[in-house]
């Protein structure tokens, strides 16, 4: 009997205009939504490569006025071999996290997180930035993306296709001639559905492929396609709740228009107003420090350092004795630069750590509340895979503090111990290599929102199929 | 073969059937009669088990139609008072389809268009959309399929309405040779004259009770007539 069903309900489908259109929509959109995070992340991509471009330049004419003075001195050392001025004044390094193709699916954090810091051999607050950039629209609306089209435009596809699965067969009266032929009617729902994943799972997974085709993705690599499978198997099962959701409403008994405005409802509330609730339950529940007031700290730790400048540069010396060299201090206004830093950074310490621990709250009330709304677990676990979360944002971050320590290291060290900088010392300068974890962890971070969709369905499946004992075919 | 014993359904407070005993033996037409709302439709829908006795039992061919939904329905066709088909296939394509429903899929193309020419479904009309028929050509598909069932009992609701005189002819005579080959039939009409034609049974119901029986053979139409009106003030 499912048979006979299913394969009647797939030549209705195939018959039916209007599904065509609905396929053809979604293609539309996801290949020209591929398209745009593409060539954005090409932009972000060319842009992010020229990044270190002047430093380089800068750091090969810096070696290059100090390896002619090393090759015939004379008069005074080039200021380039002050390692105060070039470490504290002149030079940088971007630290660029790049982004695998597939990070043009899902845009994610890359609106909002930065893909590249200036580091210099200044306290790291000075580069890293503490405030958020808070972009409420992007925040709800995200980027024309993959996973735009998916979380967004996908459920109201699936519930335009599956609002009257079953109420418009009441309505038309061919309810009751059906099940009077002996079909159960949880066998004819089924049939219904396995239909429409059957007409919409291959095509979604062949655009999905296509969108990674699009953005630049090796499919002949192994690791990509699974990553490319995966997000597919996130995609369905977000298709499945709200295919689920539509079953369960039709289990209701109500009219189809009924049925629509509240399942159009239900998109507003679980796509539209739950994301954007749980960012502001989340910021109000865990508000960033303010800018002013960190401002205000700022500067009152600066020029109370300042005037403890002597104080301080003992007391650094003190606190490291590996670095007191044998004379007097070549740098001693970069030394005095090194202490003072060294003291407003004590002094903002417990601000930083406040507004640290804020932020880690914050992202751990958005982790708890990603489960509120199949689609904020959806463009979580989308994020994952396309390595623009939180996650690698934050695994990116503490990378650039190791480096910045290193970077420090290299210059304070030779500030204090009072060495000029040789032409070799230019070449054993640290640069910046981002340490990709691989697709392996995304995958993991996936798993859990994926089983939550694919829980929720079943769970709605589940309440409908009760709720179908019941339902009154005439 | 279809058997209501004490059968009685509630909605509330509200009786729509009350304690109806009847028996429809195979090769019997039995003509349900009575005004809207005396509760011939309730009986049928109870009979397919599209809903719940409140009291009472109901069978089909000796099976409990509530413990045994799927093997009752099997051995029933039913003509609804309006058919309904799939307006985006054919009348061909929806007699294929409610065939293999029914438990046939071994009908050929020919079997099918057989069954729609006995029932007078007119020429190339079996390859037009249903959406494009008229309602009497709807009810001959919906024969159509009741006979490609080849059930034992038949349950019609009011199923002349919207047939012409000819095609209410041409359905009685089909439902006289079923009749011949051993359906039970249960049939919901408001047309007396019909009922005493082709019924071998006549029951009169008037708001949920079935308030009397009487054998075709034994009454002339006149009588029929003269004894429905008189239960119907």
């Amino acid at each position: 009997m499912f048979r006979i069903v299913f394969a009647q309900e797939l030549r209705n489908l195939a018959g039916a205009r209007t599904w065509w259109g609905i396929l053809g929509l979604l293609a539309v959109l996801i290949v020209l939504a591929a398209a745009n995070g593409g060539s954005r992340f090409a932009r972000m991509a060319e842009g992010a490569s020229r990044l270190n471009d002047d430093e380089t330049t800068l750091q090969r004419g810096l070696r290059d006025a100090v390896a002619r003075y090393e090759a015939g001195p004379q008069g005074d050392p080039p200021s380039a071999s002050s390692p105060g001025n070039v470490g504290l004044s002149l030079l940088g390094h971007y630290a660029r996290l790049p982004f695998p193709a597939l990070a043009a699916l899902s845009v994610g954090q890359a609106d909002v997180q930065p893909g590249y810091y200036r580091v210099t051999a200044k306290p790291a607050y000075t580069f890293t930035g503490v405030s958020e950039i808070q972009n409420p629209l992007t925040q709800v609306l995200g980027s024309f993306d993959l996973a735009f089209v998916l979380v967004f435009v996908l459920p109201i596809l699936i519930v335009a296709s599956s609002f009257d699965l079953l109420s418009r067969e009441k309505e038309a009266g061919t309810l009751a001639l059906v099940a009077a032929q002996g079909v159960r009617l949880r066998t004819l729902v089924l049939a219904k559905i396995v239909a429409r994943a059957a007409m919409i799972l291959p095509v979604l997974l062949a655009l999905v492929l296509l969108a990674g085709v699009i953005v630049g993705a090796d499919l002949a690599d192994a690791d990509t396609l699974l990553q490319l499978l995966t997000v597919f198997a996130v995609a369905a099962a977000y298709a499945a709740f709200w295919l689920a959701l539509a079953v369960l409403v039709n289990s209701l008994d109500w009219r189809s228009e009924t049925n629509g405005v509240v399942l159009a409802n239900a998109w507003l509330v679980f796509v539209v107003v739950m994301p954007a609730f749980v960012n502001v339950a989340a910021s109000m529940l865990y508000p960033a420090p303010s800018r002013v007031e960190l401002t205000t700290e700022l500067r009152e730790a600066s020029e109370a350092a300042d005037r403890e400048a002597a104080q301080a540069r003992d007391a650094y010396l003190f606190d490291h004795p590996e670095l007191a060299g044998a004379g007097a201090p070549l740098d001693e206004f970069y030394l005095k630069v090194l202490a003072s830093d060294a003291a407003v950074e004590k002094a903002i310490a417990p601000i930083l750590r406040r507004f640290e621990e804020q932020a880690a709250s914050r992202e751990r009330v958005v982790a708890g509340l990603r489960y509120a709304s199949p689609a904020i677990a959806a463009q979580e676990a989308l994020n994952a895979l396309a390595a623009t979360d939180n996650a690698r944002f934050g695994d990116f971050s503490r990378q650039v503090q190791d480096f910045h320590a290193r970077w420090r290291a290299f210059f304070s060290a030779r500030i204090a111990r009072g060495e000029r900088l040789r032409a070799t010392d230019f070449d054993a300068i640290p640069a910046f290599e981002y340490r990709s974890p691989g697709y392996a962890p995304s995958r993991q971070a996936a798993a859990l929102p994926l089983a939550f969709l694919a829980g929720s369905a079943a769970l709605l499946l589940a309440w409908a199929a009760a709720r179908f004992r019941r339902y009154p075919v005439v | 073969m279809l058997e209501a014993t004490g059968l009685t359904k509630m909605y509330g407070s509200f009786r729509a059937l009350d304690a109806l005993n009847l028996r429809v033996a195979p090769g019997e037409i039995y003509c349900l009669l009575g005004a809207n709302g005396a509760g011939k439709t309730t009986t049928i829908n109870l009979f397919l088990n599209f809903i719940a006795p409140s009291a009472g039992s109901v069978s089909v061919d000796g099976l409990d139609v509530v413990s045994h939904p799927l093997e009752t329905k099997r051995r029933l066709a039913y003509i609804p008072e309006t058919v309904m088909l799939y307006g985006n296939l054919t009348g061909l394509e929806n007699l294929a389809y409610f065939a293999r429903l029914g438990g046939h899929s071994e009908y050929t193309e020919a079997d099918l268009r057989g069954f729609l020419a006995r029932v007078g479904l007119q020429g190339d009309a079996a390859d037009r959309r249903v959406g494009a028929y008229s309602k009497g050509m709807r009810q001959k598909v919906g024969v159509a399929i009741a006979l490609a069932k080849r059930a034992k009992g038949l349950l019609l609701d009011e199923p002349t309405s919207g047939l012409d005189p000819k095609a209410s002819n041409e359905f009685s005579a089909l439902l006289l040779q079923l009749q011949s080959e051993g359906a039970a039939i249960l049939m919901a009409t408001h047309d007396l004259f019909r009922a005493k034609e082709t019924g071998t049974v006549i029951g009169i119901m008037r708001e949920g009770r079935l308030v009397q029986q009487l054998s075709t053979g034994e009454v002339s139409h006149a009588d029929v007539e003269r004894i429905y009106l008189e239960h119907m003030h």
